[in-house]
């Protein structure tokens, strides 16, 4: 029988989350700020090495560092089973994801093969980690399979990501040859981020907002099967290509077109719950939907691959994570002090509202700073010049501040976590 | 038959349904009706609570060893919903828009961690060890209706 769930000691310290989010709003002020310093020269190409520099920032760099940190800290709670020695682990994933990719972004942007080769391979190592990890985990929890099912498939996804993407590396750095890099690199990122963010992302989205909102239960041929059919077309999608190059166009537009219908779901959701405020977190995860339908929609109808990146990585990758961040942190703050409060059984101690611990105030500016640096990077699109620097400084501040309502929840918490132990 | 995990999930949504006309409610400041549906959320989340821990967790608990711990925890959970729901009360009878806000939100998601944990873990153990108190459970809570 698993009653796992119900122990107080399940979450891991909140250290742990805090310091991968932090080092998550780290890389996105080096985001802003290469923007600002390369300013239109990112336009030029997918292909160029400050582009490629650029989407591996928002992805190893940004998104990894944002999903562990989530993932460690809602893997016990969905499965009822904490991460194998938790700290030890967390703390080896997180050097070598960051290790690998501050190398794997030089050795794009710097044309630098060694600075590649070891980039990937640490961050090989740590994707190895959190798979292991994962595995360990859900293994023993004994939960049942359709709770934990979407979300492991996501990080199964990473896989195929990182095993095409050493092998671009390899290509790259010329110690194999590829004879067709173009469509490797489309598998690369589409089992990247329709595959790992795309699936991860929605499952998280799929679990968050029925708590919060309180909306109806979104139908489960859409909450369960959905994203494993989304899994299942992508190996479809890679066998076919091998098989006649010509398949993988459709099969990807079968993804997205799937993606699509998930969004609806989800949007529908959201439209329809019960609950009718309208929070920071929402005001994220509504942006980032927009933005996964009008890039699928560019990616159909237009080959502007810059745009579909562009609202792909901004408007969702860079988008949703932080509206979950926005729930997570006050959530865990909260959470933490209660166990404690629990523990020393101090039920009567007053502990602060969430909210405290990120106003929402904090949280809404934010959101519409991020706006500003979206908008003015669109606008960017017509007028490089003096757009995409702006767009580089507005972003840079934006993250900043991100980095400041992280840590200002974290302070905020030691000092009620001070109070709490030192009341008689 | 109603399973225990069905009856018991069907309140939860029942407390839910009128703990979001409350939070809307505040958010309007419309306060009469804030501190009428308050009373009405109070005595819906006592009733529920009393079938748990005056029937079901005394039989879990007789019942099955393994179930002390999470029962425990349970009850100290109430304590603690208990303890929410005054301090937003009294917000709510000082007319205290950001405070009382504040706390319905903190309130709501410490209901919703705390229900999934019933809904996913406690009342499946307590329909494979109990099953026979489905009944009484259902017959109980209808009352409240």
């Amino acid at each position: 029988m698993n009653t796992a769930g119900l122990s107080l000691d399940q979450a891991p310290p909140i250290i742990i989350p805090v310091k991968f989010f932090l080092t998550a709003s780290l890389f996105s002020v080096f985001i802003g700020a290469l923007i600002l310093i390369e300013g239109e020269e990112i336009f030029l190409s997918r292909w160029s090495p400050l582009a490629l520099g650029l989407t591996h920032l928002v992805t190893v760099g940004f998104l990894a560092q944002v999903m562990t940190g989530a993932m460690m800290q809602l893997l016990p709670v969905l499965a009822g089973s904490p991460v194998p020695a938790v700290i030890a682990t967390s703390r080896a994933i997180h050097l070598s994801m960051l290790t690998g990719a501050v190398l794997l972004v030089i050795g794009f942007i710097q044309t630098y093969h060694q600075s590649l080769i070891i980039g990937a391979s640490f961050l090989a190592v740590a994707f190895l980690i959190i798979l292991v990890s994962a595995t360990i985990s859900l293994y023993l929890s004994k939960s049942p399979l359709q709770n934990t099912m979407s979300v492991g498939l996501g990080w199964i996804a990473l896989v195929p990501t990182a095993v095409f993407g050493l092998f671009l590396v390899l290509g790259l750095t010329g110690v194999i040859q590829i004879s067709d890099m173009t469509q490797m690199t489309t598998l690369h990122l589409s089992w990247g981020l329709l595959g790992w963010v795309g699936i991860v992302l929605f499952s998280t989205i799929f679990k968050i907002i029925p708590i919060f909102y309180v909306t109806k239960e979104i139908p489960s041929s859409i909450q369960v099967w959905s994203l494993p059919v989304v899994f299942f077309l992508l190996i479809l999608t890679t066998v076919s290509n091998y098989l006649n190059a010509g398949l993988l166009k459709t099969g990807l537009l079968f993804t997205v077109v799937l993606f699509l219908v998930i969004a609806f779901f989800a949007a529908a959701s959201i439209h329809r719950r019960k609950r009718k405020i309208i929070d920071s977190t929402l005001l994220f995860v509504w942006t980032g939907i927009f933005s996964l339908v009008l890039s699928a929609i560019a990616w159909i109808l237009s080959d502007n691959d810059i745009l579909v990146g562009t609202l792909l990585l901004w408007g969702v990758c860079l988008t949703i994570p932080i509206g979950v961040i926005y729930k997570i942190i006050p959530f865990l703050c909260w959470f933490h002090l209660q166990g404690m409060q629990i523990k020393r059984e101090k039920l009567t101690y007053t502990l602060p509202p969430m909210k405290y611990f990120i106003r929402e105030r904090s949280a809404k500016a934010h959101y519409y700073m991020h706006m500003s640096s979206f908008c003015l990077l669109l606008i960017a699109f017509m007028l490089p010049a003096p757009f995409t620097r702006l767009a580089g400084l507005a972003f840079t501040l934006s993250s900043l501040y991100l980095f400041k309502n992280i840590l200002f929840a974290f302070l905020r918490f030691r000092r009620e976590q001070r109070l709490l132990c030192s009341e008689g | 038959m109603e399973t225990i995990t069905n009856s018991m999930t069907h309140d939860h949504r029942r407390c839910d349904e009128i703990f979001v006309n409350m939070e809307q409610a505040i958010i309007r400041k419309e306060w009469r009706d804030a501190e009428q549906l308050m009373g009405e959320f109070v005595q819906s989340m006592e009733h529920h609570f009393e079938i748990e821990e005056g029937k079901l967790f005394p039989v879990l608990e007789e019942m099955s060893s393994q179930a002390s711990g999470p029962v425990n925890v349970m009850i100290m959970e109430h304590d603690q919903l208990r303890h929410l729901i005054s301090q937003l009360n009294s917000a709510i009878s000082k007319e205290l828009k950001e405070l009382a806000a504040e706390l319905s939100d903190t309130l709501l998601v410490t209901m919703q961690q705390h229900n999934m944990k019933e809904e996913n873990v406690l009342y499946p153990m307590a329909d494979r060890i109990v099953p026979d108190l489905s009944v009484e459970i259902a017959s109980h809570l209808v009352e409240s209706c």
